[in-house]
């Protein structure tokens, strides 16, 4: 199916100040939004700051360079093996965990949003699962792909919540991120993660949790924020808008009967779809 | 379903919440939670969480160390030593020689002699000098890559993240008085993403023309691209007046020509040069996406026939996959999955990750002919314009590359490739 491609005239700048009918009022708002932002030369040779930064003045690339084995090996044939064993075995920890994590948090979130009230201490929960749907989110049309993500080292709440929980389930200890513990906490509860004595011996996991899923901890924050944030507002839009699903007063006109349940409706649109491509 | 069903979303109610009753009135078209595919995914590491993860490993402490030219007997005091390093020295040493000054390939092109390490010194003046009073975009020299301190595995492949140097974001986001920026049109500075810009917002006369190219209007060579579905490019070249009829009548004949020769028969191959032997010379290349495809449906063929395959008295693992209870849909129902994958999660994980890599071997095979398509696409194309892939442009060799803009929304089951090929090309060709 085809969109049809609507003209729009072409952007005119004035190139000349004297062609500007309004010249004094031009004046402030170009300086405002077109005036180069200089940034501050840098001081310290601190390691995150200095990577930062770089990343402030050059775009990232993604170099695909083969086989894990293979470049181990050329860096230094001796450790090649082993660094292979590690990397293949954080990647699995690290999978597995976060798929565990996933599962956990969707029995959880079908548990509770099945009922239609919320208890407060679930509705805290979910807010710090996934943040708040703005109003600005509902304005902004369909421009949420193109929202900046801003990948810098800084975690937010989500990430620290994220990792602390998936340090958790790999490790088996209680987390020590407050939020966490709220929620393992929750679950215990609910039966949904076993009981954990709070006096119980540590166990000593292999890899440092805080390392492997430090990244890991973020990427799920921000799956699952564009999965609930930015899928309910594309739902909301389509619900609402050209869904046949949806009856609005603008649908009844194309002969659509608001007396009849959704799927007839679905079914007549179809049909008159298909007539009118034969 | 009702038809008073409220739809709206309420802003006092987490976006959770908000999620699973929108979701719910759309049929359940989304899962309810996002689950990661059983073939492991990439992830990304960087130096700082390597580090105390390669330090559980006596072998790999022990060549850190060796590193360091130092025995550090605690993870903290070594952490302090590698605060100053260059970033990427860990992994230039142990999981990669990309980047590493100490053997330089004078055989292999592209990252591997273009990537290398700068020490944060270095990082903060070359910061400071794009940062300068005295910088001018428009002589900066940069090329290659520098390594950052982060890679992505998925256990099997590695790929390494760097800064790209021939590229300045000051550039892009505008951060320099307009006067001092090249132009965006005539220089890859500001970016070779796939945005482009409607050329009529850009070039508005003949003097514009050679302002910009030095040249008259007459001179260039145009090569029109035409994005599609069936078709994934279908280009057509406007020679320069020389080679052409120099009457303007002749030209317009040319137009419409481009038109009608968009859909000409394409040989098994998928890319087609057509010329007509007349005095009007065309020039025209379609390719269509069942050719370029061809990599991708091997790939999907033979992962079909290793999950449909039987060995002796098992179940295929595409039944097993039938087996597991949906994500989505009315009955959606996590806590059933979660279930059903404890029962047979061991064999879809042996399956999909067997330790010889062989689905991901498959996958990567599949990914590097998909690409190779997609170069000799690019290939063909700039030789249609005079050029060739890799090879600078000659100065005297004036030409623009016009690409169709318009959106369109595909319903087929095939993705539509035009998009991806368009960012591909556009980063290529810049």
């Amino acid at each position: 199916m085809l969109k049809m491609n609507r003209w729009k005239p072409p952007k005119i700048k004035a190139e000349d100040p004297s062609e500007d009918k309004n010249p004094s009022k031009k004046v402030p708002e170009t300086s405002s939004t077109k005036k180069p932002k200089k940034l501050a030369l840098v001081t310290s040779t601190d390691k995150p700051t200095i990577i930062k930064t770089m990343s402030v003045e050059h775009p990232t690339a993604s170099l695909d360079i083969g086989t894990l084995f293979t470049n181990a090996k050329r860096a230094s044939a001796a450790t090649a093996r082993e660094v292979t064993r590690v990397m293949e075995d954080v990647v699995r920890i690290t999978a597995s965990t976060k798929k565990r994590c996933q599962l956990l948090l969707g029995k959880y979130i079908e548990l509770v949003t099945a009922s239609p009230q919320l208890l407060a201490d679930d509705k805290t929960l979910l807010d710090l699962m996934c943040p708040r749907i703005l109003k600005s989110d509902l304005e902004s049309s369909n421009d949420n792909d193109q929202a900046v993500v801003d990948e810098t080292e800084e975690s937010s709440d989500q990430q620290k919540f994220y990792s602390s929980l998936l340090t958790y389930l790999h490790s088996n200890n209680l987390p020590q991120n407050k939020n966490a513990l709220k929620f393992v906490s929750r679950l215990e509860t609910l039966g949904l993660v076993e009981k954990k004595d709070r006096g119980a011996l540590s166990s000593l996991a292999n890899y440092p949790g805080t390392s492997l899923f430090r990244v890991a901890g973020g990427q799920l924050a921000r799956e699952l924020e564009s999965h609930y944030k930015n899928g309910a507002v594309k739902i909301h839009q389509k619900v609402k808008g050209s869904s046949p699903f949806f009856i609005d007063s603008v649908s009844v006109a194309d002969g659509k009967d608001p007396n009849r349940d959704i799927i007839s409706n679905w079914i007549a649109h179809k049909e008159e779809g298909e007539r009118q491509g034969a | 379903m009702p038809k008073d069903q409220d739809i709206s979303i309420d802003l006092n109610l987490p976006a959770i919440k908000n999620f699973m009753r929108v979701n719910k009135l759309n049929g359940n078209g989304w899962k309810t939670v996002p689950v990661s595919p059983i073939l492991r995914p990439f992830f990304t590491f960087s130096e700082t969480d390597l580090l105390p993860i390669f330090w559980k490993s006596e072998l790999l402490k022990r060549k850190m160390n060796e590193l360091a030219g130092h025995v550090y007997a605690a993870l903290g005091d070594y952490q302090e030593w590698y605060k100053d390093q260059a970033p990427g020295t860990l992994i230039t040493q142990l999981i990669t020689d990309v980047g590493c000054s100490r053997k330089p390939d004078k055989n292999s092109g592209g990252y591997r002699r273009n990537s290398r390490t700068m020490t944060l010194f270095e990082m903060k003046d070359h910061i400071n000098h794009i940062r300068g009073v005295q910088f001018d975009p428009r002589d900066y020299k940069g090329r290659g890559y520098i390594v950052q301190s982060t890679i992505r595995t998925d256990g099997f492949r590695l790929q390494l993240l760097s800064w790209k140097m021939n590229e300045l974001l000051a550039v892009r986001y505008k951060r320099f008085p307009e006067n001092k920026v090249p132009l965006r049109i005539a220089s890859p500075l500001g970016g070779t993403g796939d945005y482009l810009t409607e050329i009529r917002n850009v070039v508005k006369s003949q003097n514009d023309v050679e302002q910009i190219w030095g040249c008259a209007p007459d001179d260039i060579t145009i090569l029109g691209l035409d994005l599609g579905q069936t078709f994934t490019v279908a280009a057509y070249v406007l020679p320069p007046r020389d080679a052409a009829d120099k009457t303007v009548n002749k030209r317009k004949v040319l137009q419409t020509h481009q038109v009608e020769e968009v859909d000409p028969p394409v040989e098994e191959h998928g890319v087609e040069e057509e010329r007509q032997p007349a005095k009007e010379k065309h020039t025209t290349l379609t390719v269509k996406q069942k050719a370029v495809l061809q990599a991708t449906f091997k790939y999907r063929r033979w992962l079909q026939g290793q999950r449909d395959s039987t060995p002796s008295g098992t179940e295929s693992i595409a039944s097993i996959e039938r087996s597991l209870p949906a994500l989505r849909g009315p009955d959606a129902s996590v806590a059933n999955y979660e279930h059903r994958l404890q029962q047979v999660g061991d064999n879809l994980e042996k399956f999909y990750n067997k330790s010889s890599n062989i689905i991901k071997r498959h996958q990567w095979d599949s990914q590097k002919a998909y690409r190779a398509e997609y170069a000799i696409i690019t290939d063909k194309l700039l030789k249609m314009i005079g050029g060739s892939a890799g090879k600078p442009r000659d100065e005297s060799n004036k030409s623009i590359i016009a690409v169709g803009l318009g959106q369109f929304a595909s319903k087929n089951r095939l993705s539509s490739l035009h998009s991806s090929f368009t960012s591909f090309f556009v980063r290529k060709v810049q």
